[in-house]
């Protein structure tokens, strides 16, 4: 099973990369979140599969029994949580992008270029 | 004069050099190097390859300030010193570096995002390859071990949701498969012994589902494509490279075997130490609660930028842009809600002892008024809502906050959580209840303010 899933893992992040790398902001947006529920599955890993109990210690016991590991499961949750806060901030990102400029390619998201460039005569910036 | 007094100065100590090799060098030698070191200063060395170059060098000016006017001279006659001359090398160097620093920020700072990314996994890439082969390391496989049928299904499935999203058409259906390879996840999870991770997986997923359709209103769903198919080749060639690099360092991570001392301890003092059966849910509100904290207020920030980039003022959505809801939905959307909500609450509460907590908690009554919003319109939801979504993130760091004091009134460390037990078959009760609220409701509102924002954002 680990084989499977670190294979499963890699690919999602493997083609969520793949739709990070494309121009559309949309699909920039949807490529991170595969980002990083690939992520997720691949740090899961790292806490090794095996026992499909869950980290509860059971009633009347004192300690944890045999059981998945608990820490990786906090580190999981927490990077759910962010992983989808910070997909939605970019969806706000991208709606205010589509708002201001009637586009949703990355290559018109560029007022920092349409700035201008740095001054052009030589030694001018000494 | 301040020369004169120098030179002075070091012929007077070369006559004497025992003075000062004893007051100051071997002091200073000892303090850099951290002992001591035999340091010996003398006038006369014997004759040395020093000595016999300092005479050539002494005797080449000599003869130089002899001979000045005809060197002179005769260099003038010579025409091709101009042409190398220092000045000129000078002059060129200026102007090529201007150049060439023009040129290369034309080609490195080309504006084009994609080629950037580009550029860093390419990196990544060759990094790691690098570093396999300098260190001679052969990647080992884990064996296969038993195989679960159901469970590999589902995985494959996720990894199909995967390739389908990012060769999708439309955004529509590039969302949709996103979405399958994250509810692929949250089953992963269930069926291997994360319950709490499935719980949050499937409520994101719900959530995003709901958050980007009011996103994909407002853009156009089918764009013709960014890339050119040759362009879409390279880029496809180096992820699977890329996945290629980190399948075989995570398969070969699991070979070496899991022996976390941390997870052993939380495991251990879960109960003993902070009267919590499930584990994740005491490390996330207890062990750790100041990473939660940090967390927490990040969400909040997100909530904040919400606020002040997106429509959250204003009337209802005009009738005319608000979609025909199902009568269905029209229907039962209200009860369905209310059961939402009331389920988020019990999953909070019992959260510290069963699957459950603040995350995933606020996120199912998030869910709730998500479903209000898409049944009966924005407006509607808000108004049932009576708050503003920023209060309840703002009462929730709150809460947060204040449920490290009474330790610190105690004399104890800021969050490190306090339990009373009443006894008389009432529940214990714990600081890590009032902090776990806190999540709650900074999760809640910061999820609404997205909610509320990007619909009426969308609908405008």
């Amino acid at each position: 099973m680990t084989l499977l899933y670190a294979f499963v893992g890699a690919g999602v992040v493997g083609c969520g990369l793949y739709m990070i790398l494309s121009r559309n902001l949309v699909r920039m947006l949807l490529g991170f979140s595969l980002l990083a529920t690939g992520a997720n599955l691949l740090l899961f890993l790292a806490g090794r599969v095996g026992s499909q109990q869950p980290p509860i210690i059971v009633e009347g016991e004192q300690r944890l029994g045999d059981a998945a590991d608990p820490l990786i499961q906090a580190l999981i949750l927490t990077a759910i949580v962010i992983g989808f806060a910070l997909t939605v901030v970019m969806a706000t990102l991208v709606l205010r992008a589509w708002r201001q400029s009637g586009s949703i390619r990355a290559e018109d998201a560029n007022a920092a270029e349409a700035m201008g460039a740095p001054p052009k005569k030589p030694g001018n910036t000494a | 004069m301040p020369p004169l007094l120098l030179s002075l100065a070091g012929l007077v100590i070369s006559l004497q050099p025992e003075w000062i090799t004893r007051v100051a060098l071997r002091p200073a030698v000892a303090a850099v190097y951290g002992r001591a070191v035999d340091v010996d200063i003398a006038i006369w060395h014997g004759v040395t390859p020093m000595l016999l170059l300092s005479i050539v060098v002494v005797s080449v000016g000599v003869l130089i300030v002899r001979f000045w006017q005809p060197i002179h001279v005769r260099l003038r006659r010579i025409g091709w010193i101009d042409a190398v001359a220092l000045e000129r090398l000078w002059d060129w160097s200026l102007r090529d570096t201007v150049v060439t620093s023009r040129r290369l920020t034309g080609w490195i700072q080309h504006g084009d995002l994609r080629r950037y990314l580009w550029l860093v996994i390419a990196m990544m890439v060759a990094l790691v390859a690098w570093s396999v082969v300098a260190s001679g390391a052969v990647p080992r496989l884990p064996p296969v071990g038993e195989v679960r049928i159901g469970l590999a299904l589902v995985a494959l499935v996720g990894l199909g949701g995967a390739i389908a999203a990012s060769r999708a058409r439309t955004l529509l259906s590039a969302m949709i498969a996103t979405g399958l390879t994250g509810f692929a996840t949250a089953i992963t999870f269930m069926g291997n012994g994360a319950p709490d991770l499935a719980l949050t997986q499937f409520t994101v997923e719900a959530l995003i589902v709901v958050l980007l359709t009011a996103l994909l209103l407002a853009v156009p769903l089918a764009s013709p494509s960014t890339r050119a198919a040759g362009l879409r080749r390279v880029d496809a060639l180096i992820c699977t490279i890329f996945a290629a690099a980190l399948f075989l360092a995570f398969a070969d991570m699991t070979v070496i075997g899991h022996q976390s001392a941390a997870s052993a301890f939380y495991g251990r003092m879960s109960y003993i130490a902070a009267q919590g059966h499930n584990v994740v849910n005491v490390i996330l509100v207890d062990f750790r609660a100041f990473d939660t904290l940090g967390e927490t207020m990040v969400i909040a920030m997100a909530a904040v930028l919400a606020r002040s980039l997106l429509m959250s003022r204003g009337g209802d959505v005009p009738a005319h842009l608000s979609q025909p809801v199902h009568f269905s939905l029209h229907v039962t959307g209200r009860w369905l809600a209310g059961l939402l909500l009331l389920a988020s609450v019990v999953i909070l509460w019992r959260g510290h002892d069963q699957p459950g907590g603040g995350f995933v908690g606020g996120l199912v009554a998030a869910l709730a008024f998500a479903l209000l919003a898409l049944a009966y319109g924005v407006g509607s939801a808000e108004r049932s809502l009576r708050v503003n979504p920023l209060t309840l993130v703002g009462a929730g760091i709150l809460l947060t906050v204040l449920s490290g004091m009474p330790a610190l009134l105690a004399g104890q460390p800021f969050l490190t959580h306090l339990w009373w037990q009443p006894g008389w078959g009432l529940p214990k009760l714990g600081t890590t209840l009032v902090f776990d609220i806190g999540v709650y409701l900074v999760v809640w509102g910061a999820v609404l303010a997205f909610l509320f924002g990007l619909q009426r954002e969308a609908a405008r």
